[in-house]
């Protein structure tokens, strides 16, 4: 519809036109010619030449050219002396004549200027519009696919051509082979088109355009520093010749290579993000992995070597305590291993839970009678109500929630602290349990990161896997419980976990 | 076992319980009297009681990083450092020798390697090492008339490869960063003067090592820099 209303406005007069002209002129004559003689050839010529002004209003030029010279011809053979003669016979006619052509010839440029120059600022005005609307919609995709589909439509829309977009490699400095648009104008001649015109214009040689095969054309998307792609667009009629409709189409250009330029940082940015927190991630991995990991070996290595020099090992109670530091040594190992085993269970999805009936109050007695080797000085205070509801659980999963807990405080709390173990029917339905601590707590903007895997607070004491407080967190979500970590008014550490009790 | 022989004073700095107790060991048969600490803070106060003769520092303190520690306690003391660490990045390693630690010792650690390094850390510091003849494996050098021998025989060093040497011998035993031999050398960082260190190394193992290829008496520590190894004299050489 635009391409008809702006693009094909001039010049175009078809004969009803030139019809309109000769019908105008024909009828102003036949109704001056009875009233010639009262009103007198001058009135009459006057007639006749504003009625050509009258039609320059709304007639093509050529058109006007030819009301113009009617004009005159009607006037000399129908109104001056002799009558239904061409020629002129008194020299007064002739000034007529020449003064009656000029003025309808000037008047017929003039106007027909203003009219051009009046349709040029109105196609400029929707110009500006197109290309307004064009960036609006080009200012709100989200990726290089839509970049690429809203282009394709407005290239249809306003210029009646498919488009197809090759993207530069974002490693090598070539085009890739992935294409975007329509795949109808996805050739291999193309491609190689596309791909030497990528050359030339990255290394700064021409790469204006080139037309390849089926009548499409390669244009380079130049982002302000770099060529970033080629987009093929197949033309109706060639590369417009029209100079409007030229600057146009390369605003269109312009504007769909920035935004993919935009685009593209955009998804570098976000992935080198991603890269960068894997990055950390892994960093963080290995150095807790391998810290716990060679501490015991190194003290397993330590104990050895004492072992080994007879001086130390003849004594019994050296050779005893050699021993335990061997066994503590081997179930710290043994703890990682597991950490790590059951960390793989969660990641994998592989976690199963053997539900059955349990009692929180016996499951803290079990566990804490097992841990009894590794209290070090640390008193436990288990308060658990007589009536306190089962939960339905994996037990071997809650006891490990129960030992990383408290491995965790006992770890992170000087020796010779209280360790509080409360359980309640609080809410009535619910069982929730509590281990609190006495030692220095956590700062309250770092509570919310502490069951993050390999996440440690700021100026702890090293150590630990980085894990423990991640699986009792898997652990618990998997039961459909929740749990939360908080301040304790009275300083210390206080966990706290809701399990769904079982009427 | 001699009688009224001085014992030196270890402190050892590690929050790992574990790793003192063993360690206490070890040192206690080999005749040094042991301290411990397991923390930074508690390290501070126990080289000003203790006064010992060299410090074993754990870098993962919990209260504050051993390489802070060792900063602080460089303000004021020139006690021998070794650092003793599971981080084994060579960056740290580098900092820690930069920031005054006299040496380092990865876990898991060999006792034996472990005692040498604390005896040279202690020589080094009683300045028992000033003797005008250097002697290490087959190698001699005769610090006061600038002779150097190798199994007896001479050989003659350029300017810049003896200049190289006597830094090695000065600190025998002692891991030189890079950048430590660089500035004792050329005023000039590392940086600058990598390769140039290099084909140095080089042209010096060619000269005092029996196999160049297998060095025995000049290290290198990957990553960080070099060793200059105190061996026992080799006897057989005087056949």
């Amino acid at each position: 519809m635009l391409r008809t209303s702006i693009w094909k406005y001039s010049s175009r007069s078809d004969f009803s036109e030139y019809l309109i002209a000769f019908l105008a002129i024909a009828i102003a004559a036949g109704i001056c010619f009875p009233l010639s003689h009262i009103i007198g050839i001058v009135s009459v010529g006057l007639i006749l030449l504003m009625v050509v002004a009258v039609l320059a209003l709304f007639l093509g030029r050529w058109p006007l050219m030819f009301a113009a010279i009617l004009n005159v011809l009607v006037w000399d053979y129908f109104f001056q002396k002799p009558l239904f003669s061409i020629g002129v016979y008194q020299i007064e006619d002739l000034f007529a004549n020449i003064a009656d052509l000029l003025v309808a010839v000037v008047s017929v440029i003039l106007i027909t200027r203003i009219r051009k120059s009046q349709t040029i600022l109105q196609n400029s005005q929707e110009r500006l519009t197109i290309l307004n609307n064009f960036l609006e919609s080009m200012n709100d995709v989200k990726s290089i696919s839509e970049v690429v589909q809203i282009a394709g439509e407005n290239l249809k829309k306003h210029f009646g051509q498919e488009a197809v977009i090759y993207l530069k490699d974002k490693n090598r400095h070539t085009l890739a082979p992935a294409l975007y648009g329509n795949s109808e104008l996805h050739n291999t001649e193309g491609v190689a088109l596309a791909g030497s015109l990528f050359l030339e214009s990255s290394s700064g040689r021409s790469g204006d355009s080139k037309t390849g095969p089926y009548g499409i054309s390669y244009f380079p998307l130049l982002d302000p520093r770099e060529t970033i792609g080629i987009i093929g667009i197949k033309l109706e009629s060639g590369i417009p010749s029209d100079e409007d409709k030229m600057i146009l189409f390369k605003s269109f250009i312009t504007i769909i290579a920035s935004t993919l330029g935009r685009e593209i940082s955009i998804e570098a940015a976000m992935e080198k993000g991603l890269l960068d927190h894997s990055e950390k991630l892994f960093q963080a991995v290995l150095s807790s992995v391998s810290h716990e990991l060679r501490t015991p070996i190194a003290i397993i290595s330590a104990a050895v070597d004492n072992l080994n020099d007879a001086r130390t090992s003849s004594e019994p109670g050296k050779r005893r305590q050699i021993c335990d530091e061997l066994e503590s040594a081997s179930n710290r190992l043994n703890n990682l291993v597991e950490n790590i085993l059951d960390m793989s269970r969660i990641e994998s999805g592989l976690l199963k839970l053997n539900l059955q009936y349990c009692d929180i109050a016996d499951l803290v007695g079990l566990v804490v009678k097992d841990m009894k080797g590794e209290l070090n000085g640390h008193r436990l205070n288990i308060t658990m109500p007589e009536n306190l509801s089962l939960i339905k659980a994996d037990i071997s999963l809650i006891r490990q929630v129960l030992v990383n807990i408290l491995r965790n405080a006992m770890m992170y709390t000087p020796a010779g602290t209280g360790i509080e173990i409360n359980a309640a029917n609080d809410p009535a339905d619910m069982v929730s349990l509590i281990v609190r601590d006495h030692g220095p707590g956590v700062p309250n903007e770092n509570l919310e990161h502490l069951f993050e895997k390999f996440y440690r607070v700021p100026g702890s004491r090293s150590g630990g896997t980085g894990l423990g407080l991640a699986i009792v967190r898997a652990f618990v979500e998997a039961h459909k419980g929740f749990i939360r970590a908080s301040n304790d008014s009275g300083g210390g550490l206080r966990i706290t976990m809701t399990f769904k009790a079982e009427k | 076992m001699e009688k009224n022989k001085i014992k030196y004073k270890v402190l050892i700095i590690d929050d790992e319980a574990q790793i003192r107790r063993l360690l206490r060991m070890t040192l206690e048969t080999n005749e040094y009297k042991v301290f411990e600490a397991a923390s930074a803070k508690e390290g501070m106060l126990a080289v000003t009681m203790n006064h010992p003769d060299v410090i074993l520092l754990d870098l993962g303190l919990p209260d504050e990083s051993g390489l802070t520690l060792l900063g602080r306690l460089r303000e004021w003391s020139a006690v021998p450092i070794i650092v003793l660490t599971v981080q084994d990045s060579e960056s740290v390693m580098i900092e820690a020798l930069d920031s005054g630690a006299d040496d380092y010792v990865t876990k898991p650690f060999n006792a034996g390697e472990l005692l040498a390094r604390i005896r040279v850390a202690i020589r080094h510091s009683l300045r028992m090492d000033e003797s005008p003849v250097f002697r290490s494996g087959g190698l001699e050098v005769d610090i006061n008339s600038r002779v150097t021998r190798l199994n007896k025989e001479e050989v003659k060093l350029t300017a810049t490869e003896y200049s190289l040497l006597l830094i090695f011998i000065r600190n025998a035993g002692k891991v030189l960063t890079h950048s430590f031999i660089s500035r004792e050398i050329w005023s000039a960082p590392y940086a600058d003067n990598a390769q140039i260190l290099r084909v140095h190394i080089a042209q010096l193992r060619k000269k005092i090592e029996n196999e160049p290829s297998v060095p025995e008496l000049l290290i290198t520590e990957p990553g960080v820099g070099y060793r200059l190894k105190i061996l026992p004299v080799a006897e057989q050489q005087l056949l």
